[in-house]
């Protein structure tokens, strides 16, 4: 063994050598894609499917001088060809490892964006907790756009975006999440809207997607509903209208949400129409509240608390038909439908053409738990 | 043991003192009017002895006496002259009488007083080290532990310096073939010298050539102590201040007698957090070389900013800024090791603080990375055992290095290569990596965790001791 | 360890040679060849596996745990035996090169996409090497002490806990299933590895031998398991059928305020796994090749065993090339699992009856 030693270190030395170099990714040499635009161009060119694509990459060296970031864009038929044609744009090799949003023009999305998803999913270096959302308007020119104090617009959007998801005035839809429910017959997925307003980002809503197509957008005021609609709520504050005494809509708050909902599919038959119950137990304290509801006194608060139901029923019904027209069965309905039958009979089914002629009965539960700091 | 292959000559006066000519510090007393001659080392006896022992009883005994007080045990008749110089190099002073030779023991060398060890300190217990002399390490042993089943056999070693070693074990739990396997390879080294135990342990050695110590060695009492107690077996080598213990467990070196001294639950506290500093030690930098070269993905959002903003002011590739950044840490701890004390801690000063700071602002470094090799290398420290510490460190710059080659798969292959070594590695022939391999729940107790007394009744599984439950020995 | 393993690293031996590389895809292939809530079936392929396992147990006793070449050789004249034994040597070298290199080609998803693939596996193969020279009783001691690094990746599991729904589980049992047959085989392929604990005879302890065996299949299942089934809740069916490697989405999906990301790095932890696959893979086909040339050199047959099936390894090039080449290998494997145990207590039975008669 002694005498083989050396020969065998050398072997391995060799190999050694020869595997990894070349192959690296050194840090600073890499232009990390923070987040991505696709956007449809119009087809007065040739070619159809023409994507305008837009990247934004931080730039470190220039840290909180100036303008830290760069954005490239290009026009290609597909993301990675638009890649290629970008990374002859910089000095730094483009990567995507690091990228965290994905924005779609309005345009595309309501083309489908089926295209793009799968480009990102065969990408295996692209983590499945990237953001995803819709732009109403042109994507392109909102990520190239500065907006000042804000930080670098890419970053801004996300870090609103996880905000405001935390609050729940918006979803936050990932990769993962939207694939997932694209790809499971029981659900369509759905993703934020944002719309740049001039001077700031705002969150404009709730897209709703009919497979891969967005077809219809919810506004962000009843954004949390829709997220009581598709399930448990931890955290929020609604607005209500309450009356008193007076019986006018009086503004209040109901903060600190907590919801609970539940399905019970009610007629489970495919050859009658189907139906299910929705039951939504919501929890909450009256915050802001200037009208002459005493929250304390038992009878005020059942009435306040009815009025609330009320409220919430109606603005909840306005999204069901939204969904239902659109053909969007974006609170996951269909999963329930689905345990409720049998396999034939679910295979059987045309869960879109059944979806439009189920009845949804809507059932809302307020409980407040709570007034607000002094008495009336 | 002497070696009595040489033809055995009649130790005379003159023959002795052929034998040490020119050598300055020998001593030839003559007593005339007794026909007593003396020969010594005046520099190896102690003084008092030599007057009580030797000057007074001759002069006061005369000359017909003098046959008879020679007859005492302590005057030890020798007949052989490598014997007789064998004594005297020893110590002992020999007289010479009627043609007869006496060896009388006298000895006493300088020696260091026992003082508190300094590379192994805990923070309270015993603070007594051994000594560079054998027989008060012996004693400084007999009085903490007192029983006659403690057993010593003495060996020698080195054919210039004839060290003695003595090999200690407690009969009844130590494993008879652990001591008879260590006495036969004590036996068969040949060399001329061996200056210290560590020197000793790699002739002695399961695997010479791996880069972790089989043997721990230990320069305190309370361990040496324990060791003999869970049934190992303990050599003292005579001239070094360290002792070590036989068959011994990786797991070994990691363990502190503090962890004894305090609580259990904080003794466990310590242990884990060992644990934790020796994943530190190994993976920090080489993580950071392998991220930065391949796997940026793995880095988040947050940090992602800092870390490319610092890479970016350095002109070279991960590898390289890491490999010299350990370079000069372990530059400045082999430094800080050999100048005297007063230097020393300047010099770990300005080479601390001031050196990494300039680094980091000429852009030679960057400052994770200073983190990243500053918390490794204390890290390192915290491994009470310095010589598996030493290992680990070497270590460490393999996997760095397969990390700048492969990125994470690098470092796997690395700690694979590691592990299969180890798996392979015994220490008198017991298994190494006991109680992992072989399995032995019981043993978990005292070794990732510290558990309270009560519940560590059982002597470790790897010294095979034929007696595994404390408290339970025959009287 | 003195003489004998011991049944605490025998099982800790079969649970990692059976947990292979397949736990990457299994949630996808149970998805695609089972159908909804696939992941029940797995109850049903373990009990194939222990079923297969007692009548090595069965063999075991019978036998009074001698080598199988011994009975072998009892019965049957050298020039029936080598050209077995041959066949057993090209199984098995084979499917432990083809095993590490799928590993590597896999692990080119994550990093070093245009590095030859040979490349890295001739490194692995290198650890292989060194681990299999040292014998058996050190490989399981290997294999113990890789144990204790790869059982923390369960730990993982935990991070799903929020993530999981039940309702995407369905209501619906095996249904959708397509290519039943051959997907359900490949699926068994996964459990393979039990096999060669019959090349353990002479090894290890008599003593709950069996019982070992099992309970690292046992183990094989349970993280089989555990992973499949929390793969079913977090992903839905339409989703888990399409993507290749699901468990690597899994872990990518986990994020840790200091980390993210973690893949390449488990994946990379997986080697000890795929290193102790290959080592036992030829190991076996050592030992069977001891048999006919018992007089040489170990170290260096032993090398030239790698250096063949290194090279014959080099022959499929493509992930997909190695996955159908691995495919049939573990087919003719099973049959192997099956039939040698069975094949060998004919013998012992003959033997009996012979002596019986005599």
């Amino acid at each position: 063994m002694h005498n083989r030693l050396p020969i065998a270190v050398i072997m391995l030395c060799a190999v050694i050598f020869l595997s990894g170099c070349g192959e690296q990714n050194i840090l600073e040499r890499l232009g990390f894609t923070h987040s991505v635009t696709f956007d449809q161009l119009p087809d007065k060119t040739d070619m159809d499917n023409k994507l305008l694509i837009g990247i934004s990459v931080p730039r470190y060296e220039s840290m909180g001088k100036g303008s830290n970031r760069e954005f490239l864009s290009t026009v290609a038929e597909s993301g990675k060809e638009g890649k290629q044609k970008l990374s002859r744009q910089t000095e730094f090799k483009l990567v995507s490892g690091q990228m965290r949003n994905v924005f779609w023009g309005q345009d595309l999305a309501k083309n489908g964006v089926w295209d793009q998803l799968n480009a990102f999913l065969n990408d295996s270096t692209i983590s499945p907790r990237v953001k995803v959302s819709v732009v109403s308007g042109s994507a392109h020119d909102l990520l190239m756009k500065d907006f000042p104090p804000h930080s670098r617009t890419g970053q801004y959007i996300d870090r609103m975006l996880e905000k405001e998801s935390n609050s729940q005035t918006v979803v936050n839809v990932n990769l993962f999440e939207f694939t997932r429910d694209y790809w499971d017959d029981g659900i369509d997925p759905i993703t934020p809207l944002i719309k740049d307003n001039g001077k700031e980002v705002v969150i404009d809503g709730i897209a709703l997607f009919d497979d891969d197509r967005y077809v219809a957008r919810v506004p962000p005021e009843l954004a949390l509903i829709l997220t009581c609609l598709r399930g448990n709520v931890s955290q929020g504050d609604l607005k209500v209208k309450l009356s008193g005494l007076s019986h006018s809509d009086e503004p209040a708050i109901l903060g600190s949400i907590k919801s609970k909902r539940s399905v019970k599919v009610t007629a489970s038959n495919p050859a009658s129409p189907l139906a299910v119950t929705l039951t939504i137990k919501i929890k909450g304290f009256i915050q802001e509240y200037n009208g002459d509801l005493n929250t304390d006194a038992d009878k005020d608060r059942k009435k306040a608390e009815r009025h609330i139901e009320r409220y919430i029923e109606q603005e909840a019904e306005k999204i069901i038909k939204t969904m239902k027209k659109h053909n969007a069965d974006s609170i996951g309905l269909g999963k329930y439908i689905r345990n409720s039958m049998s396999y034939d009979q679910w295979k059987n089914l045309n869960w879109k053409e059944a979806y439009t002629d189920l009845k949804i009965n809507l059932n809302v539960k307020v409980n407040i738990v709570g007034g607000g700091k002094f008495l009336n | 043991m002497t070696s009595d292959n040489q033809q055995t000559t009649i130790p005379t006066l003159q023959h002795t003192l052929d034998n040490f000519k020119d050598c300055y510090d020998l001593v030839h007393h003559s007593l005339p009017d007794i026909q007593v001659d003396l020969v010594y080392f005046f520099h190896m006896i102690g003084h008092e002895e030599f007057d009580r022992d030797v000057i007074t009883p001759l002069t006061e005994a005369g000359q017909p006496a003098l046959q008879t007080l020679l007859k005492r045990s302590q005057y030890q008749l020798t007949l052989n002259s490598k014997h007789l110089i064998k004594g005297i190099l020893e110590g002992s002073v020999a007289i010479f009488h009627n043609g007869d030779a006496y060896l009388v023991n006298v000895a006493k060398p300088a020696t260091r007083p026992v003082q508190q060890s300094e590379s192994e300190t805990v923070i309270s217990g015993p603070h007594d080290a051994f000594v560079e002399k054998a027989e008060l390490n012996l004693s400084l042993i007999r009085s903490k532990l007192k029983s006659s089943h403690l057993k010593v056999i003495r060996l020698e070693v080195g054919e210039v310096t004839k060290n003695a070693v003595y090999i200690l074990y407690i009969d009844g739990l130590a494993n008879m073939d652990n001591v008879n396997e260590l006495v036969n390879r004590i036996q068969l080294i040949e060399t001329d010298s061996v200056y210290d135990n560590n020197m000793l342990l790699q002739y002695i050695d399961d695997a010479p050539n791996s880069v972790f110590p089989i043997f721990q060695s230990s320069e305190r009492t309370d361990t040496a102590v324990s060791k003999l107690i869970g049934g190992r077996v303990l050599g003292i080598l005579d001239g070094s201040p360290t002792v070590f213990s036989a068959p011994t467990s990786f797991f070994e070196f990691f363990t502190s007698p503090d962890d004894y001294y305090q609580l259990w639950p904080i003794g466990t506290a310590t242990r884990l957090l060992r644990l934790v500093a020796i994943i530190i030690t190994l993976s920090f930098t080489a993580l950071y070389v392998s991220v930065t070269t391949f796997h940026y993905e793995m880095i988040p959002e947050t940090l992602l900013l800092t870390l490319t903003e610092s890479r970016s002011r350095v002109p070279f590739p991960p590898i390289y800024e890491a490999l010299l950044m350990e370079l000069t840490i372990e530059l400045l701890r082999e430094a800080g090791a050999r100048l005297p004390s007063k230097i020393g801690q300047t010099i770990g000063i300005v080479g601390g603080i001031v050196i990494g700071q300039a680094a980091v602002q000429a852009g030679l470094t960057s400052n994770i990375l200073i983190i990243a090799v500053a918390s490794s290398a204390i890290a390192s420290f915290v491994i009470p055992s310095y010589v598996m510490s030493a290992s680990i460190r070497l270590i460490r710059f393999g996997l760095i290095f397969l990390a700048g080659i492969l990125g994470n798969l690098g470092i796997l292959m690395g700690i694979a290569l590691i592990l299969i070594h180890l798996s392979s590695l015994t220490s008198l022939k017991a298994s190494y990596m006991t109680p992992l391999t072989p399995l032995n729940l019981s043993d978990w107790r005292d070794v990732f965790i510290r558990a309270p007394f009560w519940a560590m009744k059982r002597r470790p599984s790897q010294t095979r001791s034929p007696n595994m439950i404390e408290n339970k020995m025959k009287k | 360890m003195k003489e004998k393993l011991y049944p605490v690293h025998v099982a800790l031996l079969i649970y990692i040679l059976q947990t292979g590389v397949t736990l990457f895809s299994l949630p996808r292939l149970l998805a695609q060849h089972i159908g909804y809530n696939g992941w029940a079936s797995l109850f049903i392929f373990s009990a194939i596996a222990i079923a297969n396992i007692l009548l090595i147990g069965l063999l075991h006793r019978v036998g009074k745990g001698k080598s199988i070449f011994v009975i072998i050789e009892q019965s049957l004249p050298k020039f029936i035996a080598f050209p077995l034994y041959s066949i057993l040597i090209a199984l098995w070298s084979l499917i432990g090169c083809l095993v590490m290199k799928q590993y590597v080609i896999i692990f080119q998803v994550f990093a070093f996409p245009g590095v030859h693939p040979m490349f890295i596996k001739a490194l692995a193969d290198f650890l292989a090497y060194a681990l299999v020279i040292k014998g058996i009783y050190i490989l399981s001691k290997a294999a113990t002490n890789f144990f204790f690094v790869l059982f923390w990746l369960l730990l993982l599991l935990l991070f799903f806990v929020k993530e999981f729904h039940f309702i995407n589980l369905t209501t619906f049992v095996f249904k959708d299933s397509s290519d039943l047959l051959m997907g359900g085989l490949g699926i068994y392929s996964a459990f393979l590895g039990y096999e060669l604990s019959i090349l353990l005879f002479p090894y290890a302890e008599k003593k709950g031998f069996v019982k070992a065996v099992i309970t690292g299949n046992l183990l094989s299942t349970l993280t089989y398991l555990s992973v499949s089934f929390v793969s079913f809740g977090f992903y839905s069916i339409g989703q888990l059928r399409r993507i290749q490697f699901p468990i690597f989405d899994l872990l990518a999906y986990i994020q840790l305020p200091f980390i993210e990301r973690i893949e390449s790095l488990v994946f990379a932890i997986f080697l000890l796994s795929a290193l102790i696959i290959l080592s036992m893979y030829m190991w076996a086909a050592i030992e069977a090749s001891r048999r006919i040339i018992p007089k040489a050199n170990r170290k260096k047959y032993i090398a030239l065993l790698f250096l063949i099936a290194y090279i014959v390894s080099w022959i499929p090039d493509t992930l997909h090339e190695v996955t159908r080449a691995l495919r049939l290998l573990s087919f003719m494997e099973m049959g192997v699992a099956f039939g040698l145990p069975l094949f060998l207590l004919l013998l012992i039975i003959i033997q009996k009856g012979v002596k019986g008669r005599a």
